[in-house]
């Protein structure tokens, strides 16, 4: 390299902004470290017992049959909730996004609303509508629908209801975005190539969306394995999710590690579960 | 087979906006007719009618005389390109120009045979199994007509095709869509607010103003016999002088017949000066039948392949004067403050009626 | 030598702030119990220590461990559960009572431990639907051919496996050792007409409110109050299962001598007589109800832990459900989620 006129300042100013940026890492780091470190932590306790490293918590899980339940139990009520949320979700985001910037913005508002509601108000309003005395029982048996009222509340199913209603908003939004963001005129290339509506749906319209369908019920999946007050208070003790064992076990084990070895197991699940998604999304992109 | 298209008494509003003003217009089997006027003039409602796309309030648009108005656009069986290509993103440039073929059921076999033909006809055969993310935007022109012309619709739309892409590229795909079209003997309904691009493609040009046909002609009757001011202005360069100032000149040497012929039904006549067919009068010219006008050269702009001078005629009015930038000419070309004396051949004048231009 | 008014002025300041300006810092488990305490435990032994009782709630035993673990601890003395109790003083997370200071005379002898003394007790009763026959004993609870309806019951094997084998015959006074196999049997046949395991409470209050179960078994306090709010039901204290919550101090507390004094005052049966005035919860200390002018025989009905109510109930052994608690708690989740 040769030494031109003003080549030493200029590669010491190169040199201080290089370190400037990495300063701005800092912060980074720290959050990062902040965040992993108490996960670290209880995660290593998962594996002490009465001070000494032992697998006792993780023994206890396989010795139960009920922590094999609970999982399930959470397992199926997160991919039930998913698959209504897509259900639901996907044709209320597609309207939304047909609509005029300001019908749009007025119906995400709509859809927003119960967002702001307090996650504890929402499930007593349901539990409100669906119990045995409940508004949906009273009008459907003077309706003449049913003779007894049906087990609405306290059951899978109240749950389900609760926790679908609670995460659609989260799902729409998620997917709005991916939705919105669809080039109209694909759409209209898709016709006039010779496809009809559906046929524009299924092979434009609905691929294109995929990415967003599937952040967002991946999202909506991880977040509905860690429900607690919703199954709690409509789940009416039959609906035992992994967040309350863990709670529990605080309260029966005197030890962080019976409770933290649940999640321990949950991570790893929810891990398993992101990477098969992937895996399968990964190989159609 | 190419096919004709009808179109008549066709009219769209938005609410009080008029986008076609009931509009008629025939477009011959295997032409290549372009739509052209500014924006809001009304040319891409009537591209999107035909498409389908656009639903008119009434009128008929027939194709190889049936009547197509109300069919969905997927049952028309139209080409399109479109202006920002449309491709899908997640297909490959093959299933891309393989979707319309799909869609009519043809097999794999012979799909392919196709697919790898139409991407020949625009040299994109090598990037069959390309993601379309991975392509230049010339390339994706190429695909886009590709996809439009592979399942042999009788009739293309393209609507400004060409506009993303740079002057080079864009002046090169001119010809190469324009020998494209000859080739497969397609009738083409091409939409662009580039003059010089409508020139020179068209077979036609249709001008548009205001939800109206203003002028429909070959480029040539368009560019030489502007039917308007607003045509004139809006196709090349051109200079207004009122014919009164023309006339008050009392040397402007135009024979009476001319004029006569020329003004006679016009309320309020302009001329219309081209600054390419104005020459300087160095009196070796002496042929009748010419204008002639005296100015003051006030400004000479070199532009690389034209010269370009601000002549100030005595009524005050500036014309522009373009000359090639031949070293012969440059030489004797007059300096900025000199006086000149400008000359147009009389098949080069031509005059329209004065109108206020929105600008 | 004359002195100075200043000085004077200081001198009282200062013993003020030492002995009548201190303070105590309880935590109470909040809502109505909270406000009963406050009126007949913590406001006499203000007046009488001359001291400031600041009060808190506790969400659970999880408080009072980060604080002893992180030697900050900011609490003098923390309502509890026995069964909370038994856990925190096999922790070391309690001090000591001292009973030269705290009077135990008048309470039940196997629920009072060195580490925690019980303020009340509060009973699981049997609760029925006014419209359905009455429910008045175990037997009938879980008798669902002659007594239909659907059951709730707490979410929890404690209250539960006394219920099942009270039910099942067991006398009263041979529960202890609880006969695991013998109780889950009971409760396998009562599965079906479960529909719902309460959590908490206000759940358990708000079911018998809104009629959502025919026959549930609950606290005594909410029940009443659940009446009171227009529940159309009745509950029976034969049979109630009678269990304690206490009061303790924090391992290191920043007052602990105080506290011990302020103890003594709340578990003196004087103050202890007050309780029911505001609550249902009973006094633990038996004495109580013989401290005359305070409760009249309308209360004494009332109220859970009066001799006459007491008699028909079953109090429960923390002393078992220390030792088999996490065993019970593991075999009744195995039962429940089956």
């Amino acid at each position: 390299m040769t030494a031109g006129v003003n080549s030493a300042i200029l590669a010491s100013v190169d040199a201080s902004e290089k370190r400037q940026s990495h300063l701005l890492l800092f912060p980074a780091i720290a959050v990062v470290s902040l965040a992993i470190a108490p996960f670290l932590w209880l995660g290593a306790l998962s594996f002490v017992a009465d001070g000494q490293i032992s697998l006792e918590h993780y023994a206890r899980m396989l010795a139960n049959p009920s922590y094999i339940t609970t999982f399930v139990t959470t397992l199926q009520m997160s991919a039930v909730v998913t698959a209504f949320v897509v259900l639901l979700g996907f044709p209320a985001a597609y309207a939304i996004s047909l609509l005029p910037h300001r019908l749009a913005t007025a119906a995400l508002t709509l859809v927003a609303i119960p967002f702001w509601t307090s996650l504890l108000v929402r499930t007593y309003a349901w539990m409100v509508l669906l119990q045995r005395n409940g508004l949906i029982n009273t009008w459907a048996i003077e309706l003449g629908l049913v003779e007894r009222p049906m087990r609405l509340a306290n059951s899978f199913l109240g749950t389900s209801i609760g926790m679908i209603h609670i995460m659609l908003p989260l799902f729409i939004f998620t997917l709005y975005g991916t939705v919105k963001a669809i080039d109209r005129t694909l759409l209209r290339a898709a016709a006039n190539l010779g496809a009809s509506p559906i046929r524009t749906f299924m092979t434009v319209f609905l691929p294109l969306s995929l990415p967003g369908v599937v952040t967002g019920a991946m999202l909506t999946f991880i977040i509905c394995l860690g429900f607690y007050v919703t199954p709690q208070l409509l789940g009416g003790g039959n609906v035992t999710t992994i967040p309350m064992r863990v709670q529990q076990n605080i309260l029966i084990y005197s030890d962080w590690g019976a409770a933290s070895a649940l999640g321990v197991v949950l991570i790893v699940i929810v891990a398993l579960v992101m990477l098969t998604l992937r895996a399968v999304v990964g190989k159609r992109g | 087979m190419p096919s004709s298209i009808e179109i008549s008494d066709l009219t769209k509003r938005y609410g009080q906006f008029v986008s076609l003003d009931n509009v008629s217009l025939s477009v011959s089997a295997g032409e290549f007719l372009t739509l052209l006027g500014p924006s809001g003039s009304g040319k891409t409602t009537l591209l999107m009618s035909i498409a389908g796309f656009t639903r008119p309030d009434a009128g008929s648009i027939r194709i190889d005389n049936k009547e197509i108005v109300a069919l969905p656009p997927h049952k028309r069986n139209i080409g399109m390109v479109f202006q920002n290509y449309a491709l899908f993103p997640h297909m490959t440039v093959a299933e891309n120009v393989g979707y319309p073929l799909k869609l009519r059921g043809v097999g794999k076999a012979e799909r392919d045979q196709r697919i790898t033909a139409a991407l020949a006809a625009v040299q994109m055969d090598r990037f069959a199994s390309r993601n379309v993310a991975q392509l230049s935007g010339g390339q994706r022109q190429r695909v886009a007509v590709a996809r439009a012309i592979v399942f042999e619709p009788n009739i293309i739309l393209m609507d400004e095709p060409l506009s993303a892409l740079d002057k080079k590229l864009r002046e090169e795909m001119q010809v190469e869509l324009k020998h494209l079209q000859v080739r497969l003997g397609r009738t083409v309904v091409y939409v662009t607010h580039d003059q010089k691009e409508a020139l020179t493609m068209s077979d036609r040009i249709a001008v548009m103003r205001a939800g109206k046909i203003e002028q429909i002609a070959t480029p040539k009757d368009i560019y030489e016999a502007p039917a308007s001011k607003f045509v004139a202005d809006f196709i090349g360069d051109s200079d207004f002088v009122p014919a009164s100032v023309v006339l008050s000149t009392g040397d402007h040497a135009l024979a009476r017949n001319f004029l006569q012929a020329k003004l006679g039904s016009l309320r309020d006549p302009i001329f219309v000066l081209r600054p390419e067919k104005i020459e300087i009068d160095t009196g070796a010219d002496v042929s009748h039948g010419a204008l002639r006008l005296s100015g003051t050269v006030q400004e000479v702009l070199y532009q690389g392949n034209a010269l370009v001078a601000y002549i100030a005629l005595e009524s005050g009015q500036v014309i522009r004067l373009q000359r090639g930038t031949r070293t012969s000419i440059m030489e004797s070309f007059p300096q900025a403050g000199s006086p000149v004396r400008i000359l147009v051949h009389e098949k080069d004048i031509c005059i329209v009626e004065q109108e206020e231009l929105a600008r | 030598m004359r002195v100075s008014p200043i000085l004077i002025a200081l001198a009282i300041a200062t013993a003020g702030s030492t002995a009548n300006g201190a303070e105590l810092l309880v935590a109470t488990g909040g809502g109505i119990i909270a406000h009963a305490e406050r009126e007949a435990l913590f406001s006499p032994a203000e007046k009488e220590l001359g001291i400031k009782i600041k009060e808190t709630t506790i969400d659970g035993l999880q408080d009072v461990r980060v604080q002893v673990q992180s030697n900050s601890v900011t609490w003098d003395i923390s309502q509890m559960s026995l069964e909370e109790c038994m856990m925190a003083s096999k922790e070391g997370l309690l001090e000591k009572i001292d009973t030269s200071i705290v009077s135990t005379e008048g309470f039940d002898k196997n629920v009072v431990t060195e580490y925690c003394i019980p303020a009340y007790y509060y009973s699981t009763v049997i609760a029925s639907a006014s419209n359905l026959k009455q429910a008045k004993s175990w037997a009938d609870f879980f008798d669902a051919e002659n007594f239909p309806g659907d059951r709730s019951i707490y979410n929890s094997p404690r209250y539960n496996l006394e219920a099942a084998l009270l039910a099942d015959g067991v006398p009263a006074d041979k529960l202890y050792p609880l006969d695991l196999d013998r109780a889950f049997r009971k409760l396998e046949a009562l599965k079906p007409h479960i529909t719902v395991w309460w959590q908490s409470g206000a759940q358990s209050a708000q079911l018998l409110k809104d009629g959502e179960v025919d026959y549930i078994g609950m606290w005594n306090g909410r029940a009443a109050a659940a009446i009171k709010d227009g529940a159309k039901a009745t509950f029976t204290f034969n049979q109630a299962i009678l269990s304690a919550d206490c009061f303790v101090i924090l391992k290191g507390a920043p007052n602990k001598e105080l506290a011990q004094k302020a103890l003594a005052i709340f578990f003196a049966p004087g103050p202890q007589a007050h309780l029911p005035l505001y609550v249902d919860y009973g006094p633990a200390n038996a004495k109580a109800f013989s401290v005359a002018g305070v409760l009249s025989d309308a209360d004494k009905a009332r109220v859970n832990t009066s001799p006459e109510n007491k008699k028909t109930q079953v109090v429960q052994s923390e002393a078992w459900w220390g030792e088999h608690g996490q065993e019970a708690v593991e075999r009744w989740e195995n039962f429940r989620q089956r």
